[in-house]
């Protein structure tokens, strides 16, 4: 996996989990499970990005961990967002509609 | 912000609980996955579905390193780890740690001990205020020489400038004190200087004060100033000596002030300051005796000061022809004349050499830590397995060699301040301005510490590079089983090119400026230096009024000297050989065209007795030798050198020719009328010098005897039978004999005299030698350790050459061929780069060229040859291989 490609997940990697904890705090596995599911399968986040990702994003601020249980009685580090997180998704949320939206018209137009 | 540095103590000091969370969250997601797995897949064993989750999960280590990463703080912790980590490889490698820090620590000392001096002379600005308001004045001959000042110019200039705050004369002097406890006679070295001296300077007195605008004039100039050294020396460092009457050439002088301590006053020429009042005597316009500083008007520019003095010195010479014709004013920086462009270029030459010493020594380290880094390939590659990136290992090794280079740095500040110490001490006197004060300061240390930690960068970065690079699979499974190719790896080769070709720039450099000093050194003085003693005599005009009877004085003093046993001979003479002249004339031969005086050609002018050339061993050339009758009121005669002769009356014979030179009157600072000197004879040169490498220049002279030309400037040379030092006591009683007032200062041989002329040319030849000596040692050692290293690498393709029939001989003939070849490509590219370097060298250089041939072939020989002893021992252990031993290990 080439350097690029990684650094252009890494971006859109932080947008779903933030707008997947938009919804509800979860865990590391809910997440992975959760971004799986919207995208119909089309990103599989393992740990060894998921992870990192996460630490990093409480670094910054954007999130923030407690443990507690899963459904299945595990006991788990659950993340939610932050109100700087919150306001990190909206900026993400903004950006990503203006470059999908031009990606779209640069890839229409023949 | 504050989440951000809350996180950074907690990711600092509870670093156990983050790791045991990093554990909890990663082996509960593992959990959950093989949970799921077994949800699944019925049948499946816990075990077997942790072990398919682990697996999917990817490396829990890598996982694990990469969320490290992404924690505040992470950068610090690991700094402080791979500080740990280097600091426990070096212990273990004593062998490699001492190499590496030895060698830097020459590298970095040679650096700090010669940046302290270039700190000290170049870099640091004048210890006065505003030091860029502090210029020199002097007179400008027709050509463009600087020339000392005539008291009536220098008293122009004072009233009609606008352009100066305060302007000063200073007059060089020397005065006999009596010292209290021995009752002995002694020279003092003074200057006069008009009472604003201290203010164009802008000191002021530590104790006391220093001169009022009144003490200038004649009758209240009985005052004097102290050097804080003489103040410590001679009076005890006692506070109450302001006010305290001394006697000085039979006058009595008030103590009104003594000077900072450490200052330049300190290293100064003169050691007491006493006012310039000028008499009636003084009073004239062509007796050049003065010099002068100046501090210009605020607002006023160095252009504005030179254009303002250009049209004052017109007007004069406008005025006063016959004396000013074609004269013009000088008006440049202090720091120019403070710091001679020689010296200058010595010390930045000497920079250039030791920064070379220095990359030599870091390209040695690299090389060394190049291959200790082959060596630990391995456990670069398992933590490269086990999740640490190519950056992060890259950190890591740089922060071992900076913590190297550190270490170097702090041993070589050690050296440094030591080389410093033993370079002040065999400084010659008067090499660096009085104004330097070289020492270990501020600015040295950071420039020391800077360059110790931007060798550990430029030495480590390298091999750092070279060690990371991804190549772990290879690394892992032929541990051991490289085959490098039959040259070494190229940067290895690079890295020895670099050396051999530094090497070669300083050795060039260094063979040129032993080769100048040795024929400067070899040079034909024209007198014979054995056994002959000189020293200086100094009159002052209240004891001797009139000039019978100094010279009277004078025969007999020459004449009692003679008599004490042991003395071959005795001479009276204004200057002793190589110290320069007391006076230079402007002279004109009869019969040719007229000049006017500032016009004139100058020679130099001796005023000796008439028993010199037989005491110093000059030979006579032609004609008869000065005589005792040629006294005052006969004809005055002259005896001229060989260049005179050649330069001023090519072919003629110059006996019987008669050179115009004016009078210099006694006991006045004054020219007189043309005298005629009459030329009897003409000797074989002296070399005249001075004490700052001019022996090597043949100037035109003129010797009179000192009856003719009397003076209170004078100096008595002695032939001895025997080491004429032995002597010095009973000369100096028979002089006491005759006169127990007489001061009888520097006494040194000529020998001692001769050595000195050639001092900071020889200081700077020892200092460029050494440095190359120790920068040849280095290359040699670097290739040294390059071969047996490849050698090393190698022995297993060897051992199969020698299996397969290849001789030893061939073998050895291999590895020293291509590495000759290396070191040939190195001598090559340092010799273009000497080509162009030496250049600079020039005007350091006594005769001989920057390109000269034998310099440059034994320069380039030597370093062969040390390159082909250091290549032959490590590679002659291919013949000892035995292939039977290597290859049994396959």
């Amino acid at each position: 996996m080439g350097p690029r490609q990684t650094e252009l997940l890494q971006g859109t990697l932080d947008m779903l989990i933030l707008k997947t904890l938009a919804l509800q705090p979860l865990h590391g596995v809910g997440i992975a499970d959760r971004i799986e599911q919207v995208t119909r399968g089309t990103f599989q986040v393992g740990p060894g990005s998921l992870f990192p990702a996460l630490h990093r994003m409480e670094e910054r601020g954007w999130l923030k961990s407690a443990w507690g249980e899963t459904p299945a009685g595990h006991r788990a580090k659950f993340y939610e967002l932050t109100r700087a997180g919150r306001k990190q998704l909206e900026a993400e949320t903004q950006r990503w509609k203006i470059i999908s939206g031009a990606v779209s018209r640069a890839m229409e137009t023949n | 912000m504050l989440a951000r540095s809350r996180s950074l103590m907690r990711n600092l000091f509870h670093r156990e609980q983050v790791e045991r969370e990093l554990d909890a969250e990663l082996s509960s997601f593992v959990e959950e996955q093989a949970l799921r797995k077994m949800a699944q897949a019925q049948g499946l064993s816990h075990d077997e579905a942790m072990r398919q989750a682990r697996a999917e999960a990817g490396g829990m280590a890598q996982v694990k390193e990469r969320m490290r990463g992404a924690r505040t703080g992470f950068w610090l912790e690991t700094f402080w780890n791979d500080l740990r980590h280097g600091a426990r490889g070096l212990r273990k490698s004593p062998g490699f740690t001492a190499i590496a820090i030895i060698t830097l620590a020459l590298g970095v000392g040679a650096n700090a001990a010669i940046f302290s001096f270039v700190s000290a002379v170049l870099l640091k600005p004048l210890p006065y205020p505003h030091p860029e308001r502090i210029v020199s004045v002097w007179e400008k001959l027709p050509g463009g020489d600087s020339n000392p000042i005539s008291t009536l110019n220098f008293l122009d200039w004072e009233r009609q400038n606008r352009c100066f705050q305060f302007l000063s004369a200073i007059a060089r002097d020397t005065v006999t004190m009596t010292m209290p406890g021995s009752g002995r006679p002694e020279e003092l070295k003074v200057h006069r200087v008009s009472a604003s001296y201290f203010k164009v300077l802008g000191v002021g007195a530590t104790l006391g004060r220093t001169f009022a605008a009144s003490e200038n004039e004649a009758g209240n100039d009985r005052e004097v100033v102290l050097s804080n050294r003489i103040w410590r020396s001679r009076f005890g460092g006692d506070r109450a000596v302001i006010g305290r009457k001394i006697t000085l050439d039979a006058k009595n002088y008030t103590i009104i002030g003594v000077l900072p301590a450490n200052s330049e006053f300190d290293r100064s020429w003169a050691v007491m300051w006493l006012p310039l009042a000028f008499t009636p005597a003084n009073m004239t316009r062509n007796y050049h005796w003065l010099s002068a500083l100046a501090r210009l008007e605020p607002g006023v520019t160095l252009k504005q000061a030179r254009d303002q003095m250009d049209t004052i010195g017109a007007r004069i010479a406008a005025l006063y022809p016959d004396s000013n014709k074609g004269l013009g004013v000088t008006v440049n920086p202090y720091i120019d004349e403070v710091v001679q462009p020689e010296l200058r270029r010595s010390l930045w030459v000497l920079l250039a050499a030791v920064g070379a010493v220095l990359l030599i020594g870091c390209t040695n380290v690299a090389n060394l830590t190049l291959a200790r880094g082959t060596d630990r390939e391995h456990e670069i590659a398992i933590r490269s397995a086990l999740g640490a990136r190519r950056l992060r290992l890259i950190r890591q090794l740089l922060t071992e060699n900076i913590f190297l280079g550190i270490l170097g740095g702090v041993a070589g500040l050690a050296l440094g301040t030591a080389f410093m110490h033993g370079m002040k001490l065999w400084l010659p006197p008067d090499m660096l301005p009085p104004q330097a004060n070289v020492r270990m300061d501020y600015g040295v240390l950071l420039f020391t510490m800077v360059i110790g930690i931007l060798t550990g960068i430029v030495f480590g970065l390298a091999p750092a590079l070279n060690g990371t690079r991804p190549d772990l699979a290879r690394s892992l499974n032929e541990r051991g089983r490289t085959t490098g190719g039959i040259t070494p790896h190229w940067m290895r080769t690079t890295l020895v090119v670099a050396e051999v070709a530094l090497s070669f720039v300083l050795l060039v450099g260094a063979s040129l400026l032993i080769r100048s000093f040795d024929r400067l050194s070899s040079l034909d003085p024209g007198v014979d230096t054995t056994n002959v003693l000189a020293m200086g005599l100094p009159i002052s005009l209240t004891e001797f009024t009139n000039s019978t009877t100094l010279t009277n004085y004078l025969r007999e003093v020459t004449q009692k000297v003679r008599s004490v046993p042991g003395v071959r001979d005795a001479a009276i003479t204004d200057k002793p050989p190589m110290e320069g002249f007391a006076n230079g004339a402007p002279f004109l031969i009869e019969g040719r065209e007229y000049l006017p005086y500032p016009q004139r050609p100058v020679c130099g002018f001796k005023a000796v007795g008439p028993s010199y050339f037989e005491t110093v061993g000059m030979r006579l050339l032609k004609g008869r030798s000065l005589d005792e009758s040629d006294v005052a009121g006969a004809v005055p005669v002259t005896v001229i050198n060989e260049t005179m002769a050649k330069t001023y009356f090519n072919g003629e014979d110059p006996i019987g020719k008669r050179i115009l030179i004016r009078q210099l009157v006694f006991g006045k600072s004054a020219r007189g009328p043309e005298i005629p000197w009459q030329v009897v004879g003409v000797v074989k040169d002296e070399k005249v010098g001075g004490k700052v490498f001019s022996l090597g220049e043949d100037i035109p002279v003129v010797y009179v005897t000192f009856y003719q030309s009397p003076g209170t400037r004078n100096s008595l040379v002695v032939r001895a039978a025997m080491d004429p030092l032995l002597l010095s006591g009973s000369i100096e009683q028979a002089i006491w004999k005759v006169n127990n007032n007489q001061a009888v200062a520097n006494i040194e041989t000529l020998e001692e005299i001769k050595s000195q002329s050639v001092a900071p040319v020889r200081l700077r030849t020892a200092l460029l030698a050494i440095f190359a000596g120790i920068a040849l040692l280095l290359a040699a050692i670097g290739i040294y350790g390059v071969v047996s290293y490849s050698v090393a690498q190698r022995v297993r393709e060897l051992a199969i050459r020698l299996a397969l029939g290849a001789h030893p001989s061939d073998l050895l003939k291999l590895v020293i061929g291509k590495m000759m070849l290396i070191v040939l490509v190195g001598l090559a590219l340092g010799g273009s780069a000497a080509l162009a370097l030496t250049r600079v060298l020039a005007s350091l250089l006594y005769d001989t060229s920057p390109t000269d041939r034998v310099t440059w072939a034994v320069a380039g020989a030597l370093l062969a040859a040390v390159a082909l002893l250091a290549c032959y021992f490590p590679a002659q252990r291919v013949t000892k291989v035995d292939p039977l031993v290597i290859l049994r290990f396959e």
